[in-house]
């Protein structure tokens, strides 16, 4: 309990008599984790989401080939010849790059029409592609453009659909027009990483050597973290067998990491003001191990349950917070006390630690009404949250795109009169059931008719205007794009839509059977799969560690307190994320996990200073300043930080983790603003000690 | 001048009518083809027969095929029964019988349709065979009623 204080001194005499064997173990054990583990580190998050699709289940066991399909817009100043001329030749230059399989853009496009008039019956094809550039500027700026879904409203940005087996690298075509793509980078690009670890590694060393006085908290927070991040993922590897890793996954572990470190550290440094370092070391356990272990039992049964659920990703997320938070734990109060044993802090003040009783002082006469006010704002929001989530209404389920493109398979037994038909009443349905939203269809069915429009020797579509049609098809190289010996190809050209709704409605479609094969919609069907699962296990996870923390401290208001401080910071980002109109993604995930897990660490940590400090009979005012000073400032320190490097993360230009950087950094920030403005306040008003 | 206008008006609509053809089902155009077969000059070794009435000196049969004998995959996956089968004001009936006359015909048509070789029948006068096997494919294509070149048919047999 918070009242007892552990005894440690023959414990701390251990560690300083096999000091040096206890660090050279773990640089032995690290090393070892180096040679042993090798993981393959994934830059997209892409992998994790399609191994729990059940659409991409669906289609492998159909065989079906999948691809990434990337949008390229290309902006041109004016449609003059020289830049028509440009363009056809990108597309070329686009459709010969290694890993492309299909570039679909308006200078892909083809019209059929009939070869002569009066006694021909041959069937002719006019190929954008070499079409003179008046021609196309002619179609372009038709008011009907039947090919507006590849151009911009204002006629300046053409869209490129690339679909391919890997990212494919625009930089070697040297385009001179301003470009943009929402490629994705799927393997790690080193090269772009080392300058953000480099600056990561300084602001680290900078804001330690500022706050502390001294290097040596900066070497030993990057070394503690090194260890658990390394520890963790070769955890991880050796139970689940599974060597692949998201690269922005080590952030979950870097920030409690560091987050468990400075409570230790802090502790440390700044009992050196009146004690000798040897003592330092004891106060700097007898002081956190209790409450840092309860921290790792919290994440470990609160998230435990998560390690059953069905999905990889979850168990990933839970994994990596409760192993970083217990391996975090085992070297702070081994390793750490060792390393630590070498030094002695020459300035044992802390800068800004002042701040605190400013924080106790104002906090101390809080308003009953306004945190009430909170509380409930907060319990409704988590209620329409909950709601929402369960009436799927919620923006984590909306997914707005503006010219985009979806690829689909469907097999088929014999391309005969009723599968063209399936095909175009599926066309027909897809345009009612989405007027305005779906700019075309593209399919075997839209071929067919085109080519039997065309075709002076048929009339109505009958079985041999079908076969004139599959022939014409052959004749001209067109077959490989409609279909293949597997299946047909159904392309959807989309204007303006809620893609997950559109996803939704494709997966309920009877009449035939839809395979997704382009990977970004396989990966919004299984987020929209997985999103009301993610839900539940977050909303679960943070009753689980309210109840846990109302066992720790035998009291049901702790339960409250621990609920409620975890679900402010998560609850109020959902809001943001929901007014933002930001879909779900693993970011989004990542980022609570981090928020879920430095919001559990802070609960136990103030909630034993401050329970303690009552328990000796000290004031609440005293209670808060001490909480503060021996949890606060490890908390502002660590998130200032966290929100440093997260910060640098949005700011890197790395496409793949921009947002992760982002959202962490908001939503520590809010963990932070929690932690200091509304814990505090919470715990004066369950204070059992002032009845 | 009522009785002319009216007189105009009724020309002119046989001049703007557009011509209707007649679709047979395909078991007759089937047979039809089939019964004409033998006489066929036939291109490419596919699963799956294509008929194709055409004239050696219309460009479009001439694009057409080049278009399928440049193509590989299309002399492989299908197999061509091609019927020479004069557009009149084209006035090649000469040089369809002068490819009829030719014992290697496929080469003669390619070398024609392709290269523009120019052939005339032997001593300038068409054998009764010739005679015989161009007027029984004009007979099918009549009752076909053939009224483009190429005019194809696409077997609906399964392969």
């Amino acid at each position: 309990m918070y009242y007892q204080t552990p005894k440690v001194e023959r414990y701390v005499a251990f560690i300083l008599k096999n000091r040096l064997g206890i660090i050279l173990t773990f640089f032995l054990i690290s090393l070892s984790s180096l040679l042993l583990y090798q993981p393959h580190i994934h830059a997209s998050d892409a992998m994790f989401w399609l191994k729990d699709s059940k659409e991409f289940q669906k289609t492998s066991k159909l065989h079906y080939d999948t691809f990434f399909l990337s949008k390229l817009s290309v902006h041109v100043d004016t449609i003059d010849n020289k830049n028509m001329q440009s363009l056809q030749k990108l597309q070329q230059r686009l459709s010969h790059l290694q890993h492309v399989q299909r570039v679909t853009s308006l200078f892909s496009q083809t019209i059929i029409h009939n070869e002569g008039k009066d006694d021909s019956g041959m069937l002719g094809i006019i190929n954008f592609l070499s079409m003179p550039s008046y021609k196309l500027k002619a179609i372009i700026a038709k008011l009907e453009n039947p090919y507006a879904h590849f151009i911009s409203d204002d006629l300046h940005t053409f869209y490129f659909y690339i679909a391919s087996d890997a990212k494919v690298d625009l930089k070697s075509l040297h385009l001179e027009q301003k470009y943009s793509c929402n490629a994705v980078d799927y393997y790690i690009n080193w090269s772009e990483y080392l300058p953000y670890i480099f600056f990561s590694i300084v602001a680290i060393l900078v804001i330690f050597r500022v706050i502390f006085s001294n290097y040596i908290s900066a070497i030993a927070a990057l070394i503690v973290v090194s260890f658990t991040t390394l520890f963790t993922f070769t955890f991880i590897g050796l139970i689940t067998a599974k060597t692949d890793l998201y690269v922005v996954m080590p952030l979950i572990t870097l920030s409690i990491a560091m987050v468990d470190y400075l409570y230790f550290y802090y502790r440390w440094h700044v009992s050196q003001y009146k004690t000798d370092k040897k003592h330092a070391l004891v106060k700097m356990l007898n002081r956190n191990m209790t409450p840092a272990l309860w921290t790792s039992i919290l994440t470990a049964v609160g998230l435990g349950s998560l390690l059953f659920v069905h999905s990889e990703i979850i168990r990933m997320l839970s994994l990596s917070l409760i192993l970083s938070s217990i391996v975090g734990y085992i070297i702070n109060i081994s390793f750490l006390p060792a390393f630590l044993s070498y030094f002695r802090v020459k300035r044992a003040h802390v800068k800004f630690a002042k701040v605190c009783y400013a924080f106790s002082s104002s906090e101390l006469h809080y308003s009953k009404k306004l945190l009430l006010t909170l509380l409930s704002a907060t319990l409704l929001l988590l209620f329409v949250g909950a709601y929402k989530i369960y009436d799927k209404s919620g923006s984590f389920f909306q997914l707005h795109v503006k010219n985009d493109q979806l690829m689909m398979m469907v097999p088929y037994k014999t391309i005969d009169l009723d599968f063209i038909n399936r095909l175009q009443k599926f066309s027909t349905d897809i345009k009612k059931a989405f007027p305005e939203s779906i700019d075309e269809v593209s399919s075997l069915a839209s071929m067919v008719e085109e080519l039997n429009s065309a075709n002076t020797q048929t009339v109505k579509l009958d079985k041999q205007a079908l076969e004139q049609a599959l022939f014409y098809m052959d004749l001209y190289g067109l077959t490989k794009d409609y279909y293949n010996d597997n299946g047909a190809k159904i392309t959807i050209n989309i204007f303006d839509i809620d893609k997950n709704r559109l996803i939704e409605w494709l997966k309920n479609y009877k009449d035939i059977n839809i395979y997704f094969v382009d990977k970004g919609s396989l990966i919004n069907s299984a987020m929209y799969e997985k999103a009301m699962l993610l839900s539940i296990s977050l909303l679960s996870a943070l009753l689980i560690i309210g109840l846990i923390a109302g066992w720790i401290f035998r009291s049901f208001s702790m339960a409250f307190v621990g609920f409620i401080g975890n679900s402010i910071p998560v609850v109020w980002f959902g809001l943001i994320v929901n007014l933002l109109h930001i879909p779900l993604s693993l970011e989004i995930l990542i980022a609570m996990t981090i928020a879920v897990g430095l919001a559990s660490d802070a609960t136990i940590h103030f909630a034993f200073k401050y329970f303690r400090s009552r328990y000796f009979g000290r004031s609440q005012k005293q209670a808060l300043e001490k909480m503060f000073f021996y949890a606060g400032i490890p908390v502002i320190v660590g998130s200032f930080i966290l929100i440093v490097i997260f910060s640098l993360l949005g700011i890197s230009g790395i496409s793949s983790l921009e947002q992760i950087g982002l959202y962490s950094a908001l939503l520590v920030l809010l963990s932070l603003l929690t932690d200091l403005f509304i814990l505090p306040v919470i715990l004066l008003f369950v204070d059992k000690f002032q009845r | 001048m009522k009785r002319y206008l009216i007189l105009f008006l009724t020309l002119s609509t046989f001049l703007f009518a557009e011509a209707k053809h007649n679709h047979l089902a395909y078991d007759g155009v089937s047979s039809l083809i089939k019964s004409i077969d033998d006489k066929a000059i036939v291109l490419g070794n596919g699963q799956k027969d294509v008929y194709a009435f055409i004239d050696p000196m219309c460009r479009y049969s001439r694009k057409f095929i080049k278009t399928l004998s440049s193509n590989k995959s299309m002399l492989d996956k299908y197999r061509y029964h091609l019927f020479l089968y004069e557009i009149p004001r084209l006035h090649s009936q000469k040089v369809i019988y002068a490819i009829y006359q030719k014992k290697n015909r496929v080469q003669i048509l390619l070398d024609v349709m392709l290269h523009d070789k120019h052939v005339v029948p032997l001593n300038n006068t068409p054998l009764v065979e010739e005679k015989r096997v161009v007027s029984d494919i004009a007979k099918v294509a009549k009752e076909l009623d053939v009224f483009k070149r190429p005019y194809i048919i696409v077997s609906q047999e399964s392969e």
